[in-house]
């Protein structure tokens, strides 16, 4: 049998991307009659709408319509949240605006051009409100965002897991540190690209979108246009150009989109611009984080207290409060600590609401957490490395399960830290550092360390529920995580899978192709993949999409069911015809044979022919006609949330062990990354090209996310950072070069392949190593980031920021 | 001409006049008819920005790429002269640049990114007068002087008389830049040194520096010229600093010394890429750079 599974097969997207060939949401054709939409966007964070004049555009020759709030109230509920908070979320502004770039009216026209000239001959008269821009200020209440809720705090709850009055009473020191990680996003090439369609006599409504899923939010998309599921339609193309999370709340304004179709009852096409997507399409949540740890004095950690707030900007909307609930189950990160107190909040500003950015979450927890690490080994004199050691999860305590209710599945955590160690050669780096520090330079070493999950536990969001509710009958529980693929074997042996992911770029057509040809022995040449979304015809469910780090945990898994069940099949088939015990038959170079006489086969050519030309022969062999497998996945650890609020919120956890060796110029405070290490524990790999381009990506992005990038508002709430020209994404020219990474794969057991998800791991721990380095090397702490040049100057020569 | 941030998230342009001119009498005539409404494109890598952002929205927008004759390098009587619509990628490919005045080659070099360097023009570049340009610096060391032309005729400017301050050059609304000379005198035989201090090697610079200096044989300094861009208001030569050196044999503690006073006369920008205290602070520790450098390269030091 070839194993495609574990090599580096060269993926199979490339081609038609790096072409020019790529099948992305704006080469879609457009329906005839197709009319353009340009959204006129709030210019104020917080004002009432007094007035909305669109008099003058209408008279603008090519304008069709304008719409404003109160038009989309006719055909639109506000969208349900998951959050149990009176918040009316609608994608448009109704009354009142509150954040710059909110959507108060959209302009229909026969051309963009049009569309665009059309938006400043629209009169909008403001009365302005006092902004609230930061956590501080949302905590003054002297300005309300939601009169609904009458406070920006608009939820709270504390979590309490073992005994952490007893931890910290008893404990031999403490130690604790604030943080407060930036809003920030991870911006995607290709903007948001919408196209709807209304049928007022089916009243059907087809939209399509470069949407990332999940699907649940289709759902909820759904509700709020007050229509079945069946009615609506959402297609994504073939090709998406990036997500990074950014094209999960995309389905907002695409809803929005199809409500204006709705009601012009023209197809329309909507194409965001660059500056829209940084200034509201969203963002991460900022947190601001005091984390302290109870220690004894040899090194063990007895307890965690976390305090945290985060800023979801100016609407809760799903799958907030995700950036706290997707690390519910790894807060206590990779280490044994049994008791645990987190005391979260959630405040509303007026600023661009906050969902999903690569990491979710992840930034969040392990930037507080990793210093609090960091600082307690100082505290203890101990070696950063040494301390994490003593205190991480062992391999034969696995599975573990967390005291936030994590089932860690599998994983050696000690092994994959000495992993890094070895990569970046520790003791060489400490005599480096050691040499620099003789010479005068600046020379430090930083390590951070976390579990990463992936695959969220949509049942995650439940644990943000008072637990009396979760008690009574109105309380529906959940634990969607499943993914279904289908196997079809056509007519000359030609395999097509469809695995609904909407992927954004990962190389999916590629790895299911791996798995599946290396299941029925053919080659993946053979196998077509097919994972963009039809709803209409495609198995998609609550959980459908690319986004938490799912693929590899999940769908992978749905495919090799799906082609077991071919393959099974198959073999039952062939034994019949061949006269050979299934279990002597194997599948592979296009043949079923018997492993002890390979003369004695058949080719997987002619038993597709078969079951297409002469099903009859199969129900002789008491099969069913037909060649098709519909696998279905979802881990045994997935569940809902316990009565005393634990919950397993992701299926797996991937391990990151991440060092940083960097030079400081203390003249300027410029950093130069001398060498950054990442040793995985990911599970089984699928295919190593593909895990090395994340890591390359993740590192560089770990860079970028600690030394350049920030989302800036100035006094009035509008963004600063608008475009790449002020938003740093670093270039080739200030990537980091010297870099080496190994894969340390404990299969998950859980799962038939055993892969686990790690597309955000690095990305989530590594600013943390990153940061302890530069730290290390000037002998300063940061309790933000980004760290720029200035700041690292400043720190150094002690000079306070004005 | 800058407008509300209203529309600064649009793709497209405001409706405009297109009028492409075939020569530089016809693009002055037209902008003396059309006055604040006009605006003349070479490159477009920064008016096209603003344009599609709806940040200008000039009512005419006159081009100058039909204009034949406007893009050339080439040296006479010991002149660099450099055409206005020359682009930066025809500077880093000129050999006379690269041969005579190689602090243009690197400075030309180092501007933005390729795609852009292969539209953007020299004479672009200097109208639009960015703090933190790269050439600006250059010309300023390079003694360049810039031909203008307007409605009236045409005139000869020092280089640092084109800027004004971020963004302002000296143009009235009618005058169009020709040409830049740079005398050979002013940059043969001259050791140079050359920083960009930015975040990302593409970006405009927080700190522009540009130094030539040239040597005796007995390594004293016969002549130096120090120039700062984006350190002030307005590209800024540093004459203090040069007059300090001059006749002086370089040594670590005489650049120590002058360095740690480079900024003492200078009256120092804050922005939000960098405040006034630390770039006062890069302006000292890019003066010795560039001293250090340029004495390196010149094997004096």
């Amino acid at each position: 049998m070839t194993n495609y599974i574990g090599s580096r097969v060269p993926r199979f997207e490339d081609l038609r991307t790096l072409t020019g060939r790529g099948e992305y949401a704006d080469d879609l054709p457009t329906p005839p009659n197709t009319h353009y939409v340009k959204i006129l966007r709030s210019t104020h964070a917080h004002a009432k709408i007094k007035r909305i004049d669109a008099s003058k555009a209408l008279k603008l020759p090519g304008v069709v319509s304008v719409i404003t709030g109160q038009d989309i109230k006719q055909v639109m509920d506000p969208y349900p949240l998951a959050l149990h908070v009176p918040i009316k979320y609608y994608p448009i502004a109704i009354d009142k605006v509150r954040y710059v770039g909110e959507p108060v009216a959209v302009v229909v026209a026969r051309d963009p051009f049009t569309a665009e000239d059309a938006l400043e001959l629209i009169d909008i008269e403001y009365e302005p409100l006092k902004p609230v821009l930061s956590i501080e200020d949302a905590l003054k209440n002297d300005s309300i965002i939601h009169e609904e809720v009458g406070s920006n705090l608009i939820w709270h709850r504390t979590y309490r897991f073992g005994d952490p009055d007893h931890a910290f009473s008893t404990a031999d020191l403490t130690v604790n540190t604030t943080f407060k990680v930036p809003r920030f996003t991870v911006p995607a090439l290709e903007p948001y690209v919408v196209m709807a369609q209304y049928n007022p006599s089916s009243d059907e409504l087809t939209i399509w979108a470069n949407f990332q899923g999940p699907f649940s939010l289709f759902y909820i998309a759904a509700r709020a246009l007050r229509k079945p599921l069946n009615k609506v339609r959402l297609i994504t193309p073939r090709d998406i150009g990036g997500g990074f999370g950014v094209k999960v709340p995309l389905i907002y304004e695409a809803a929005l989109i199809g409500a204006v179709a709705e009601l012009v009852k023209v197809p329309v096409k909507w194409v965001e611009s660059r500056t829209e997507s940084f200034m509201s399409s969203t963002r991460a949540a900022n947190r601001l984080a005091v984390f302290e740890l109870a220690l004894k004095k040899n090194g063990e950690i007895l307890g965690l207290r976390a305090k945290i707030i985060d800023d979801y900007g100016a609407y809760p909307r799903s799958p907030e409060p995700g950036t706290f609930f997707r690390q519910f189950g790894n807060f206590v990160g990779p280490y044994r600590i049994k008791n645990v107190l987190i005391d979260a909040s959630v405040v509303v500003t007026n600023t661009v609401p906050s969902n999903p950015i690569r990491g979710f979450g992840g930034q969040q927890l392990y930037l507080p957490l990793e210093k609090a690490i960091t600082k307690a080994a100082k505290a203890l004199n101990m070696d950063p490395v040494e301390f994490r050691l003593k205190n991480l999860i062992q391999p034969n305590e696995m599975p573990y399960k967390t005291a936030t209710g994590g089932v860690y599945d599998y994983g050696d955590y000690p092994r994959t830290l000495m992993k890094a160690l070895e990569l970046i050669n520790y003791e060489e780096a400490l005599k480096i550092k050691e040499q620099a520090k003789k010479e005068g330079r600046l020379v430090g070493i930083g390590v951070a360390i976390g579990v990463h999950p992936a695959g969220s536990n949509m049942g995650y969001l439940d644990a943000a529920l008072d637990p009396e509710y979760r008690k009574s009958e109105k309380y529906l529980p959940k634990s969607g995580w499943h993914d279904t693929a289908i196997v079809i074997v056509q007519p000359l042996g030609e395999v097509v899978v469809t695995a609904p992911t909407a992927p954004q770029g990962q190389g999916h057509e590629t790895v299911i192709a791996q798995i599946v040809a290396s299941i029925l022995g053919v080659s993946p040449e053979n196998v077509r993949v097919v994972t963009s979304v039809d709803t209409s015809k495609d198995p998609w469910s609550i959980p459908t999409g690319t986004y938490s780090s799912r693929f590899t945990t999940n769908m992978v898994n749905a495919a090799y069911n799906a082609a077991m069940q071919v393959r099974n099949k198959i073999i039952r088939i062939a034994s019949k015809i061949l006269g050979v015990p299934p279990e002597n038959l194997e599948l592979s170079d296009g043949k079923i044979y018997d492993k002890n006489d390979p003369s004695k086969s058949i080719s997987f050519r002619r038993i597709a022919g078969l079951a297409h030309w002469n099903p009859y022969a199969l129900m002789e062999y008491g099969e069913e006609p037909g060649l098709i497998g519909v696998g279905v996945f979802q881990y045994p650890t997935v569940s809902t949330v316990s009565s005393n609020d634990e919950v397993n919120s992701s299926a797996t956890y991937a391990f990151s062990a991440n060092l940083a060796l960097v030079e400081v110029d203390p003249d300027t405070g410029d950093v130069k990354v001398l060498k950054f290490v990442s040793a995985d524990d990911a599970g089984r790999i699928i295919n190593p090209g593909i895990f090395e381009q994340n890591v390359i990506s993740m590192i560089n992005q770990t860079l970028a996310l600690t030394l350049y990038q920030e989302l800036v508002y100035d006094k009035n709430g509008r963004l600063v950072t608008t475009d790449f020209d002020t938003y740093f994404v670093p270039t080739v020219n200030e990537a980091v070069y010297s870099m080496d990474w190994a894969s340390v794969e404990t299969p998950s057991k859980f799962s038939p392949i055993g892969s686990k998800g790690f597309g955000e791991s690095i990305l989530s721990s590594g600013p943390a190593a990153l940061l302890m380095a530069i730290e290390d090397a000037i002998n300063a702490e940061f309790d933000e980031l980004p760290v720029t040049p200035e700041k690292i100057w400043r720190a150094i020569h002690e000079i306070k920021s004005k | 001409m800058l407008r509300a941030w209203n529309f600064m998230y649009t793709i497209n342009p405001a409706p405009f006049d297109y009028l492409p001119v075939q020569s530089l009498d016809e693009a002055v005539k037209l902008l003396h008819e059309y006055g604040e409404s006009a605006k003349v494109i070479a490159g477009g890598q920064s008016l096209l920005l603003l344009m599609r952002k709806r940040l200008i929205t000039p009512k005419v927008l006159i081009d100058l790429n039909k204009i034949n004759g406007l893009n050339y390098v080439q040296v006479v009587n010991d002149q660099l002269l450099i055409g206005a619509l020359t682009t930066f990628s025809d500077v880093i490919n000129s050999k006379d640049v690269f041969k005579d005045c190689p602090i243009l080659y690197e400075a030309a070099r180092t501007t933005a990114d390729v795609q852009v360097r292969n539209r953007a023009t020299i004479g672009g570049n200097l109208a639009e007068a960015a703090p933190g340009a790269n050439i600006p610096p250059v010309l300023l060391v390079s003694d360049a002087k810039i031909v203008i032309k307007s409605s009236s005729g045409e005139k000869i400017v020092k280089a640092e008389e084109l800027f004004l301050g971020p963004y302002r050059s000296a143009l009235s609304n009618d005058e169009i830049i020709r040409e830049i000379q740079i005398p050979l005198v002013s940059c043969r035989g001259y050791s140079y040194s050359y920083y960009k201090v930015a975040r990302r090697k593409q970006e405009f610079g927080i700190l522009v520096g540009a130094l030539l200096i040239k040597f005796s044989e007995d390594k004293k300094v016969l002549d130096v010229k120090l120039a700062f861009g984006n350190a002030t208001s307005k590209p800024t030569r540093l004459k203090n600093v040069e007059e300090e050196l001059i006749d002086k044999v370089l040594t670590n503690d005489l650049v120590e010394r002058v360095s740690s006073r480079a900024d003492s006369n200078l009256d120092i920008r804050s922005t939000a890429a960098a405040s006034a205290e630390y770039r006062r602070n890069l302006v000292r520790v890019y003066t010795k750079r560039l001293l250090i450098d340029a004495a390196r390269r010149a094997g004096v030091m």
